[in-house]
């Protein structure tokens, strides 16, 4: 019943801008301060207040359009987007309306093995609300530090098809946004939001009647709405109803979406032109400015240059600052698929989803471990077991095998020695070995792994055995 | 001597020869509000202690630093907001409000050493012709008590016609200061739109409003504006252009002889009253006597002015309001049981008829499906009445013509008659839609000794024409017009 609907979801995206001060005064937008005290007459929308534009929020704004191939007016307008809420301060949004920063972008990704492409309606600029909260005994409470906070709104045209698929768009949205350092993007603290219009239709016919969703807050309730929203339209229109254009807001807890408002109580925002500001003209210089390198563009190249398995490639460029980690620990390295496997695995996998960036060992530090390995001054596993010790300890690879003392892999010719003595005291097993019970090798690298209390590389110990047993 | 009626530049002099303290000033204009104040009505909020206090501490100003505006006592048009004083709009949903902040203007003229003395009475959130809408009641017209001062700057404008400040802040948005300078005998600028900041002007109408100064004369209007003019970081909507020195301002006022212009249209306005005619076409020939060259101009669009006027100042004013929503500051009724309701009931008790049928009807300019037959539609007509000023002006270099269609009517006249109230505006509104600067200065008065004033207006940021004319007209013509200018009060 279901595969026979096609879904149509649209995205409306909002992105708290990583800047200084708020978008139109020049109150901090740090998080987490106490309640109302990053706050002034603009942002509290005070009689007589003026907001004066930040430009450092279109700087970062105009970096997206460009990252999503959007088309940038060089001349955009505000507007005000009229309605009353406590949370506005002014009875009115500063927004873009029509006039938009840019239009008609795209963000290419993969899903499900094909090459999707959604495109990008458009972008705006625009001023967030202060945070209510409810209390229980009927109270709304309203903080105004996140009052006049800049957001970048970003639309997408109906060219999503599934909810999986909307949530694999919004996670390489989020890339990117996190690639161009425009905003930590962290959705726990609300920097990053989703709303989805959708709706369903049996192919060939005409758009079905879009509900509005609302609060999709992080990647799981992003796609657990729209899958209840596509089920309960989808039973809805197989049992004779037919779906009610309305927002619909999306209980996390309960799993359900629950209705808002309907068209009919739909606000009349009354836009119009913002009198106090004047026409946003660009500065030219964000134009120029330098992009940084795109996820996709950095997973190619590390596929082509490194040489890397297309998913350790993926792993490493995730986040910008892990490729950026990987790209300073490989100088002077030889093995870069060790040190790929390394970040991708050690370390990724000791952060647990934290970022790099608090990862204590610097690369140069790993870089410097690694070395050992390669010069087979340490073998691999020793080099598991300093690393351990490193994070342990903060002490560097040189210090730690420093202090444990006889740690370093003999030179070849000391192993030789050694090799020639363990032949020497087992006569047996050689004598076994030669008459072909090879298995009897095993024994032998376990008594020169003794000898050198466990720090010769096996692989040489065997082949260095393996010659004069044959020879 | 009275120093309360004595212009700034006067009272500088006796300032700086040691003559008198800013203290002696404060007393008398304080006297003038003590012994006037039951009947005219001027002030929401006087600040009496507050302005000796300043006036003794100044003492301690730099003396390099005293300029023109050292020790003048002045007042606030009470939408401009002082620091930790009282800011009502004239309104009852503000009662209560005071302001964490000083308005850009006002931090100037402190800047320079100047003195508050209160605030004073408008038209609520300054939507009138007349000041009979203010929740604090009506403002009188020193000249005829019976008679209404001008609106919305009613206080301000009183107070300095009547010696209860030296000179007075405003703000005009569709004629508010020169309306009221008119009517009461006094010069009123309404400078180039995005020349004085309006950081701390409480919006009315956005693209409309700009600050003014209501003055004794012509000299004090260009003290005002020298001092308080000028860029504004916190306004995006200021011009970063240079404010002119006086000096540069009347340098040649006397030999200047520059082109004014008559629209045709003003003349031709129904409802014109004949006296105000009268002082118009007398003022024409006296200019034309003392040579300058007289030009009919054609301003064709003139006749849509009032309702493009109506149209945008009610759109901007629908949202400008929304603010006052008895949440953050002000008035809250009483007795809501939901959010909708302490809506509802804060601004339906907190607002008065003017400003309620203003926001109706800029609320349903702005609805989806009238916009464009509305707003926009006002919007395009605004650019044609910017056009016909810019061609008027590649003819000519000043345009001259009346403030009022008519003369300062009886308190309760016309309160009843939205229509005809709106028509008072027809000659100040333009001014604002172009965003041109203009001065009003008294020009004559009727035979019943009411005051009739005239305006300039010029191409944008070009108040030193009008300053120079208006001045050449107030020391050489107006004397020979009027030669006693005794006021009852």
């Amino acid at each position: 019943m279901a595969a026979d609907y096609e879904v149509i979801i649209g995205l409306e995206i909002h992105v708290e801008l990583d800047t200084q001060t708020k978008l139109f005064c020049g109150c901090s937008r740090e998080y987490g301060r106490d309640p109302n005290t990053q706050i002034c007459p603009v942002c509290l929308g005070y009689p007589g207040a003026l907001p004066v534009l930040n430009q450092e929020a279109v700087r970062k704004a105009v970096l997206a359009a460009r990252a999503l191939g959007a088309r940038i007016h060089r001349r955009s307008y505000f507007y005000r987007k009229n309605y009353f809420y406590p949370d506005l301060p002014k009875g009115y949004q500063i927004t873009q309306y029509t006039y938009s920063l840019a239009e008609e972008g795209a963000l290419e990704f993969e899903f499900e093995g094909q090459k999707r492409r959604v495109r990008i309606e458009r972008m705006n600029l625009e001023e967030e609300a202060a945070k209510s909260f409810h209390t229980d005994d009927g109270y709304t409470l309203l903080d105004f530090n996140r009052s006049g906070i800049p957001l970048l709104e970003i639309v997408t045209y109906p060219d999503l098809r599934s909810p999986a698929e909307a949530r694999t768009f919004f996670t390489r949205l989020r890339q990117l946004l996190r690639y161009l350092r425009i905003s930590p993007c962290d959705m726990e603290k609300g920097h990053l939001r989703a709303d989805a219009n959708i709706s369903v239709r049996k192919p060939g016919e005409p758009l079905g009647t879009k509900v509005e969703l609302k609060n999709l807050n992080s990647f799981k309730a992003l796609e657990e709405g729209l899958r209840y929203e596509v089920q309960r339209q989808i039973q809805l229109l197989e049992s004779g109803g037919r779906v009610v254009q309305e927002t619909r807001l999306f209980d996390e807890d309960e799993g359900v979406t629950r209705p808002m408002r309907t068209k009919e109580e739909a606000h009349d925002y009354r836009y119009f032109p913002e009198p106090d500001l004047l026409p946003l003209d660009l500065d030219p210089k964000f134009l120029e400015e330098p992009l940084p390198e795109l996820p996709d563009a950095k997973r190619e190249r590390f596929i082509r240059d490194y040489g890397l398995r297309p998913d350790v490639a993926e792993v490493l460029t995730l986040e910008r600052e892990t490729a950026e980690y990987f790209e300073a620990l490989i100088q002077g390295l030889t093995d870069i698929e060790q040190a790929a496997h390394w970040v991708a695995n050690r370390v990724l996998g000791h952060l647990k989803g934290q970022a790099i960036t608090a990862f204590p060992i610097r690369p140069e530090g790993l870089r410097e471990l690694l070395r050992l390995v390669e010069t087979r001054k340490i073998t691999l596993n020793k080099a598991k077991d300093v690393f351990e010790k490193m994070l342990d300890t903060g002490k560097s690879a040189a210090e730690i095998i420093e202090e444990e003392g006889a740690t370093v892999i003999a030179s070849e010719d000391v192993l030789q020695t050694i090799v020639d003595e363990v032949i020497r005291e087992n006569p047996e097993l050689v004598e076994k070995y030669r008459k072909g019970k090879t298995g009897v090798i095993g024994p032998l690298i376990g008594q020169v792994m003794k000898k050198t209390k466990g720090s010769a590389d096996p692989q040489v110990v065997r082949s260095l055995l393996v010659a004069r047993l044959e020879a | 001597m009275d120093l309360s009626k004595r212009p700034i530049y006067e009272l500088h002099q006796l300032l700086q020869a040691g003559e008198i303290t800013p203290l002696d000033l404060v007393d008398a204009v304080l006297d003038k509000i003590e012994a006037q104040e039951s009947t005219l009505n001027a002030y929401i909020d006087t600040f009496a202690e507050e302005a000796r206090r300043r006036a003794v501490e100044l003492e301690d100003f730099p003396s390099e630093q005293r300029g023109y505006l050292f020790g003048i006592p002045m007042a606030v048009k009470d939408n401009i907001v002082v620091k930790g004083f009282q800011t009502t709009c004239g309104s009852r949903i503000l009662l209560g409000f005071r302001s964490p902040y000083n308005a850009t203007v006002v931090e100037r003229l402190l800047k320079h050493g100047g003195i508050i003395v209160g605030k004073t009475n408008l038209d609520e959130f300054a939507m009138g012709a007349t000041g009979e809408f203010s929740y604090f009641g009506p403002s009188r017209n020193p000249v005829d008590p019976e008679r209404v001062p001008g609106g919305s700057s009613s206080g301000s404008a009183v107070a300095v016609a009547s010696g209860e400040a030296i000179a007075a802040l405003g703000s005009d948005t569709g004629g508010s200061v020169r309306q009221p300078a008119s009517f009461t005998g006094i010069v009123g600028l309404k400078p180039t739109y995005g020349r004085v900041s309006r950081y701390g002007l409480v919006a009315f109408a956005s693209s409309l409003d700009q600050i003014g100064f209501l003055t004794r004369d012509v000299k004090d209007s260009a003290i005002l504006f020298t001092h308080l003019a000028g860029f504004d970081p916190l306004d995006s909507t200021s011009f970063d252009l240079p404010v002119p020195s006086l000096t540069e301002i009347f340098q040649d006022y006397q030999t200047d002889r520059p082109t004014i212009g008559i629209p045709r249209e003003y003349l031709e306005t129904e409802g014109l009253d004949s006296e105000v005619r009268a002082v118009t076409e007398s003022a024409i020939r006296a200019l034309e006597s003392h040579g300058f060259q007289i030009r009919w101009v054609s301003l064709p669009h003139t006749k849509y002015a009032v309702a493009t006027y109506q149209l945008i100042c009610t759109s901007e004013a629908s949202s400008n309001l929304a603010r006052y929503d008895g949440v953050r500051y002000g008035f809250r009724a009483s007795g809501y049981e939901d959010l909708q309701e302490m809506y509802t009931l804060t601004r339906d008790q907190g607002f008065g008829p003017e400003v309620k049928r203003r926001i109706l009807l800029g609320t349903f300019a702005l609805s989806a499906g009238y916009y464009d037959a509305y707003y926009l539609k006002a919007l395009k007509v605004r650019r044609l009445i910017r056009q016909d000023f810019d061609e008027a002006f590649q003819e000519v270099d000043l345009i001259l013509g009346p403030v009022s269609p008519v003369l300062p009517p009886k308190l309760g006249e016309k309160i009843e008659d939205p229509l005809a109230l709106y028509l008072m505006d027809i000659y100040t509104v333009t001014a604002n839609l172009a965003g041109l600067p203009a001065l009003s200065f008294p020009a004559g008065k009727s035979k019943t000794g009411l005051p009739i004033g005239l305006q300039f207006m010029a191409p944008p940021f070009e108040e030193s024409r009008i300053f120079r004319v208006a001045r050449f007209f107030e020391e050489y013509i107006y004397p020979a017009i009027e030669p006693s200018q005794d006021l009852p009060f």
